[in-house]
């Protein structure tokens, strides 16, 4: 007899359920109180279950030495009642989490309060039947009963799936129940399948173990899969029984949308094409980021400057004047401008995520992760890490590998977040705007592409290092669910845009803000500094210009003060440690600044710039101060070299002070926290060196 | 002193006091936890447990 779950009538059609074929030689007396553990995936329909069968007979406390929650209710089965425990929502009991080592414990009886349970009862959803069989035949290893609770009949129904719960149930060796615990249907017969098969059980052979010899301890766990090759064959085992299983007993009426589906699958899952649409796609999203954003980034930069006019005409000259123009509209103006780049950026990995296909990407790319030794569960945090550090740090909580968990963290800033876009899109917007290779592709989408992957193949290498030296461990299998492809939901879409966009403008308006103004104030004083050396340097960098007394006397002091003011000390200081970077004493600052937050570097350049207005070059914009800047001796400062050494700088160096803190706390150590603070730096100047220095060899 | 420099004078401070109380926010997250370094309620547990 066929059951199709799903339908109404599943009491009828369990009611002939071969509970009784199964019980076989193994007895137990039946007089004892039982206890009967319940198991599954989590979203399983545990819990429903769990309440039903339980109602308002139930304690919450935890687990002994542990702040799990243990659930346990009491359970009237046919004529007698059973402790019902609830176990944490568990995809495997390979024991890598505290939830799985909870469940093994109580399993094998080590759990001290609760005996080791006379059945266990297994949730299994129709919908993800493959997926949670896993768990079921980790079950049946444990020389316990199981029972399965066969949930979510009505949404396999709509997804056309039928399942053969008779077949199922023979081929598991194990009673198999259709329940819907809403209504309450299958209730009845899955008290009587537990009541029976707690009493009278005959062990399931396994085809992966040697006549029904199973797992007993965890102590056995732990020794079989300390040899990784017996537990990987130990896995695959399970999977190809688990294939067998369904399709012997499932049978899914191919719909259009699901061939359809598949189909699209086949391509962007490829290992080959799957990789070059990936590419292509952020391509575009790049090429149609700078080409989208332009307009109203020029309106903006517009704005600020006729801001910035009117403020200045409309106050009278003196201090006050200087840092309203110079200092605060400057600097976050010269920060704001980039808001429609970064509205755009999630705009589109909105629309990518919620239509499906960042899932894709991550399997595609958890294939390279698994090679290095990441775990999958990695991709995740990384791919949030695009966005900020910070949530993919506190994202690999889900890591329960603390190795693999540190070597996530440890590479997550390599990932470019939005506070890196305004420095990528000035570099560009200075020197690489409007080329063009093959007469459509933009050098700017280009090199902003060639950044986003330079991080990602830094990380990919130093996880690839690290888990194979100071934390080694071996990666655990990962199973990735693929949702459906689906229409972006608008409102999600444009409510993850716009929550994007009011963090960005708080930053802008908070740290951003302070920031500057103690730049401004950094360059702005002293005002008086030694005027004896400030008339020899005003000489001198006059002189070397080669502009004399036509100079303009305004700008030559102003660039005099600039270099003798709290900044330009330090940027001095340190200029000899950034000069083989081809940085001069002014980008130091921006440097040094930056470590507070990214975008910092773009308004501590268009302070300097503009407080300085180098020589005698009126800059409207940071860009046209840029590509003007000249060093003392009339040389320009910057070059497309030197913005691409400051762009690789910028996708290593640890320059977020967040981070910092972030790390600090989930790590728990100040060694892994100077480390990671260390390594990138280092690894930083060493990729800017080597940018800088071959480029220049090489002619550029 | 004019009014436009105590004006920037007290700009100046407020951004000070600002991003020092940022600093003090972040030397506070430095500081470990009392419990483990994931986020499973421990916080009261004398255990700290370390990479």
């Amino acid at each position: 007899m066929k059951t199709e779950v799903g339908s109404q009538n599943t009491e009828a059609r369990n009611s002939n359920l071969g509970v009784a074929e199964l019980v076989g030689e193994y007895n137990k007396t039946s007089n004892k109180r039982l206890t009967i553990a319940l198991a599954g995936n989590p979203n399983a329909g545990k819990t429903t279950l769990f309440n039903v069968l339980t109602g308002l007979k139930q304690k919450v406390a935890n687990y002994p030495g542990v702040t799990v929650e243990r659930k346990e209710g009491v359970w009237r089965l046919d004529d007698k009642t059973a402790r019902l425990i609830d176990l944490p929502g568990l995809y495997s009991l390979d024991v890598t989490s505290l939830d799985e080592q909870i469940a093994s414990d109580v399993l094998t009886g080590k759990l001290t309060g609760i005996g080791k349970p006379d059945a266990v009862v297994a949730v299994v959803d129709s919908t993800n039947l493959e997926r949670n069989l896993y768990l079921v035949t980790q079950l049946l290893e444990f020389k316990i009963p199981v029972v399965i609770a066969l949930t979510m009949g009505d949404a396999a129904e709509k997804q056309s799936l039928v399942i053969d719960s008779r077949k199922l149930s023979k081929l598991l060796q194990i009673p198999v129940i259709a329940i819907n615990a809403k209504q309450r249907q299958g209730i009845s017969e899955l008290s009587e399948a537990v009541s029976r098969a707690a009493t009278e059980y005959n062990v399931p052979r396994l085809p992966w173990t040697n006549d029904g010899d199973s797992i007993e301890t965890d102590e056995d766990i732990h020794l079989s899969l300390s040899e990784d090759v017996a537990a990987n064959k130990r896995i695959f085992a399970r999977y190809n029984f688990i294939s067998e299983v369904y399709q012997e007993s499932v049978n899914q009426e191919q719909t259009f949308e699901r061939n359809v589906s598949d189909k699209v699958d086949s391509v962007l899952t490829h290992k080959f094409f799957g990789l070059v649409i990936l590419v292509a796609i952020l391509l575009l999203v790049f090429q149609t980021i700078f080409s989208w954003a332009n307009l109203p980034m020029d309106l903006l930069d517009q704005g600020f400057g006729m801001l910035g006019d009117f403020v200045k005409t409309s106050l009278p000259e003196g201090i006050l004047n200087d840092l309203l123009v110079d200092g605060i509209i400057t600097g976050v103006g010269g920060v704001i401008i980039f808001l429609p780049q970064i509205l755009l950026l999630f705009l589109f990995l909105s629309i990518l995520e919620d239509t499906g296909y960042m899932a894709r990407a991550a399997f595609l790319l958890d294939k390279l992760m698994s090679r290095v030794g990441l775990h999958g569960k990695a991709f995740l945090p990384l791919l949030s890490s695009f966005a900020c550090a910070i949530p993919g740090i506190m994202a690999t909580r889900t890591i329960e590998n603390p190795k693999d968990r540190l070597a996530t963290i440890l590479i997550a800033p390599f990932m470019s977040c939005s506070a890196r876009l305004p420095v990528y899109t000035l570099m560009i917007g200075a020197f690489f705007t409007g080329q063009t290779v093959f007469g459509f592709l933009s050098i700017g989408a280009l090199l902003m592409l060639a950044m986003y992957a330079l991080g990602i193949f830094v990380a990919i290498i130093v996880a690839f290092i690290l888990k194979r030296t100071i934390l080694k461990s071996p990666p655990p299998p990962f199973v990735m669910e693929l949702p459906p492809y689906r229409l972006p939901n608008l409102r999600t879409v444009l409510q993850n845009m716009f929550t994007r966009a009011g963090l960005f403008l708080k930053r802008a308006g908070t740290v951003i803000l302070a920031i500057s103004i103690i730049l401004w104030a950094l360059t702005y004083f002293p005002r008086d500094a030694g005027s004896d050396a400030g008339n020899q340097a005003q000489t001198e960098i006059a002189v070397n210009a080669g502009q004399g007394a036509e100079a303009g006397d305004e700008n030559v002091k102003e660039s005099v003060h600039l270099q003798n003011s709290y900044a330009g000390q330090l940027g001095h200081l340190i200029e000899p440690v950034i000069e083989p970077l081809g940085f001069d004493w002014k980008i130091g600052v921006a440097l040094v600044a930056s470590f507070a937050a990214r975008e910092v570097v773009v308004s501590t350049l268009s302070i300097i710039y503009n407080v300085g207005k180098d020589e005698n070059e009126e800059s409207e914009t940071l860009i046209s101060a840029i590509r003007d800047a000249k060093k003392d001796d009339g040389s320009p400062v910057w070059s497309p070299l030197t913005a691409l050494t400051l762009m690789v700088f910028f996708v290593l160096a640890m320059q977020c002070i967040s981070t910092v803190a972030v790390v600090r706390r989930e790590t728990n150590s100040w060694t892994w926290t100077l480390f990671m603070i260390g390594y990138m730096t280092g690894l930083a100047y060493l990729a800017a060196f080597l940018t800088y220095q071959g480029g220049r060899l090489l002619g550029f | 002193m004019d009014m436009q420099t105590i004006i920037v004078s007290v700009i100046i401070l407020a951004a000070l006091l600002y991003v020092g109380i940022q600093i003090a926010g972040k030397v506070k997250s430095f500081t470990p936890k009392g419990g483990c370094g994931s986020d499973c309620g421990c916080e009261s547990s004398p255990k700290a447990s370390k990479f």
